[in-house]
C-alpha cells in the first residue's frame, strides 16, 4: 500500500475500520503517521469545544451552498452522481476539517456573545435608553442608565435593523412579523434585567436573562436561515 | 470509481411526471440504502414535512414539488442523507412549496427544517431536532433520544415522548405537552402558553419557563416531585398539599410556592415573569 491509497481509506481508518495493510503502512511510513496523529488530535479537540450539540444541519447547508459558490463543489445535477470534492484523496481528506471548522466557528461566536455580556454592568437596566431602541416596546419599571447598557441597546437595536433589512427583500408581511419578534424578545431582555437588578444573586433571574437571550438568538437563526434562490 | 463502502450506500433516482397531481406540480422519489443510525436531514422553506418509521436500511422520499420555480437537492454521505428545497429566481411561499413524506428506519436521527407547513416527526429512538419560524410542529411516540424544537410564532404539540431530553424554544406559539417523561425537560416560552399533562416521571428536571404566557402543569394525585414555582406579577395557583422546602428567595403567598409531593423523586420548576402558574391536580 503507498501513501495515496492509505489517504483514499483514512476517513474509515480514523472511524475504527483497520486494515492489516493500513497497519503495515503505518508503522513503516512517518509522514502517513504524523498525519493520523495530528487528526486524532484535532478530532479530541473538536468533541471539548463541542460537548453538546454538534452544528445543526443549517450549518452543514450553508458551508455546502458556499463551497459550490466557490466551485469547489458540483450539484447532483451538474455531476450526476454524489457531490465529491474535486482532486483526489487529498481533497477526500481535507473534508475532516470541515466539521472542525464549523465547531470553531461556533465556539467563537459564542466567546464573543459572552465577552459582550460580561462588558454590560449587570446592576443597570436599559429601560432609560427605550429612546435610543427603535424596537422597544415600552417597560414600565424604573430604571438606572449605564453607558455600557446603552451601548448595548444601541448595539442591539443596530443590529435589529440590520436584520430587518437584509429581510427587505422577503415582503413586508414577514419583516413585520420579525420586527413583532424582536420586540417581544427586546421586551422580555428588559424585563429580565429589571428583575436582575432586584435580585441581584437569584439564580431565576439570571436564568430569565438566558431564556430572553437564547430567544434572541434563535429569531436571527431562523430569520437567516432561507435557501438562497 | 465507487469504492466498497459507497456501493453499499447505492442512490436510486426516480423521478415520475405529476399526472395524478395538481396542475403544475412535480413528484419526486429518492431512495437511499442506508446503515445503522443515520442522520436524515430535510431542509424545507416552504411546506410540510412528515417522517415515520418504514423499514429497517432504508430512507425513501416523496417530494411534491408545487412548481418548476423549486429543486430538490439531495446527497448522501457515510451516515447522513441531506434533502434540500432549492429555490430558484421568482419563487414566493406558494410556488417555492415542497411537501416531503419520509420513512426512515426507527433508529435514524431526524432533522427537519421548514419556514411554515406542519413538522411531524413520530416513532424514532433517534434524535429529533424540528425548527421553524412558523412552522406547525408534532411530535410523538419518541424514546430514549433527545427531542429539540424551535420555532417563533407556530404551536407545538408532544406526545408521549420517553426518556430523554427534551428542549423546546418558542416565542409566542403555545407549547402542549402530554406523556413527556424523560431525565430533562426544558421549555422556554415568550408569550406562547404552555401546557403539561403528565407524570413528570423518571426522576427528571423539569424546567417552564416563560415571560409573559401562562403555565399550566397537571400532575396526578401520586406524583413525586419537589417543585418550586414563581411568577414576578402574575398568580399562582397550587392544586396539591406540599410539604414545605426552604428556598433561596420569599415565598409570597400567591405569587410563588414550594414544596414537595409523595418522596419528591422529580425537580420542577415553574417560573414566569408575568404569566399565570396553575400546578392542578389530576
Amino acid at each position: 500500500m503507498n501513501c495515496l491509497e492509505f489517504e483514499e481509506l483514512l476517513p474509515e481508518f480514523l472511524e475504527g475500520v483497520e486494515s492489516h495493510e493500513q497497519q503495515t503502512h503505518l508503522r513503516s511510513c512517518s509522514a502517513c503517521s504524523d498525519l493520523v496523529s495530528e487528526l486524532n488530535t484535532i478530532c479530541r479537540q473538536a468533541r471539548l469545544l463541542q460537548a453538546s450539540d454538534e452544528p445543526s444541519p443549517r450549518v452543514w447547508h450553508a458551508i455546502r451552498r458556499q463551497l459550490r459558490d466557490e466551485g469547489l463543489v458540483r450539484s447532483q445535477a451538474e455531476k450526476g452522481g454524489l457531490t465529491m470534492l474535486p482532486g483526489g484523496a487529498h481533497h477526500r481528506s481535507m473534508r475532516w476539517m470541515l466539521p472542525v471548522a464549523a465547531g470553531l466557528l461556533v465556539t467563537l461566536g459564542v466567546v464573543r456573545y459572552e465577552q459582550r455580556e460580561r462588558s454590560t454592568p449587570p446592576m443597570m437596566t436599559q429601560s432609560s435608553l427605550r429612546g435610543a431602541a427603535p424596537l422597544s416596546t415600552g417597560a414600565s419599571s424604573s430604571s438606572i442608565s449605564g453607558q455600557g447598557l446603552a451601548d448595548e441597546s444601541v448595539a442591539n437595536a443596530n443590529e435589529d435593523e440590520q436584520l430587518l433589512n437584509a429581510l427587505g427583500a422577503e415582503g413586508s408581511s414577514l419583516r413585520a412579523a420579525y420586527r413583532t419578534d424582536l420586540q417581544d424578545v427586546n421586551g422580555y431582555i428588559r424585563d429580565a434585567e429589571e428583575s436582575a437588578r432586584k435580585h441581584p444573586n437569584d439564580e431565576v433571574a439570571q436564568q430569565y436573562l438566558m431564556n430572553a437571550y437564547e430567544q434572541r438568538a434563535t429569531v436571527y437563526e431562523l430569520a437567516l436561515d432561507r435557501s438562497q434562490p | 470509481m465507487l469504492s466498497r463502502q459507497r456501493a453499499r450506500n447505492l442512490v436510486v433516482v426516480v423521478v415520475l411526471a405529476g399526472v395524478g397531481l395538481a396542475s403544475g406540480e412535480i413528484r419526486k422519489e429518492y431512495h437511499f440504502s442506508v446503515g445503522r443510525k443515520v442522520n436524515v436531514s430535510i431542509i424545507n422553506q416552504y411546506g410540510p414535512i412528515s417522517v415515520k418509521p418504514g423499514v429497517k436500511g432504508q430512507v425513501s422520499v416523496t417530494a411534491i414539488l408545487h412548481s418548476d420555480k423549486v429543486e430538490v437537492d439531495q446527497s448522501q454521505g457515510r451516515k447522513r442523507v441531506d434533502i434540500t428545497s432549492h429555490l430558484l429566481s421568482g419563487a414566493d411561499e406558494e410556488s417555492g412549496a415542497v411537501e416531503y413524506i419520509v420513512t426512515a428506519p426507527p433508529d435514524a436521527s431526524v432533522n427537519l427544517h421548514s419556514r411554515n407547513g406542519t413538522l411531524h416527526a413520530e416513532g424514532f429512538h433517534g434524535d429529533v431536532t424540528l425548527e421553524g419560524a412558523e412552522a406547525i410542529v408534532d411530535v410523538r411516540d419518541v424514546s430514549d433520544a433527545h427531542v429539540h424544537v424551535r420555532t417563533l410564532n407556530g404551536p407545538i404539540t408532544m406526545t408521549n415522548i420517553r426518556e430523554g431530553h427534551v428542549e423546546v424554544t418558542s416565542l409566542s406559539g403555545d407549547v402542549v405537552m402530554s406523556s413527556v417523561n424523560g431525565p430533562f425537560v426544558q421549555v422556554n416560552s415568550n408569550s406562547g402558553k404552555i401546557r403539561y399533562d403528565g407524570e413528570f416521571g423518571g426522576g427528571g428536571e423539569y424546567f417552564l419557563t416563560s415571560h409573559t404566557g401562562d403555565i399550566e402543569a397537571t400532575a396526578p394525585s401520586y406524583a413525586s416531585i419537589e417543585v418550586v414555582a414563581r411568577s414576578e406579577q402574575g398568580k399562582v395557583e397550587n392544586d396539591f398539599q406540599l410539604q414545605p422546602r426552604h428556598t433561596s428567595f420569599p415565598i409570597k403567598t400567591g405569587s410563588a410556592f414550594a414544596g414537595t409531593v409523595g418522596k419528591a423523586a422529580s425537580s420542577v420548576k415553574l417560573f414566569s415573569i408575568s404569566g399565570k402558574i396553575h400546578l392542578k391536580k389530576r
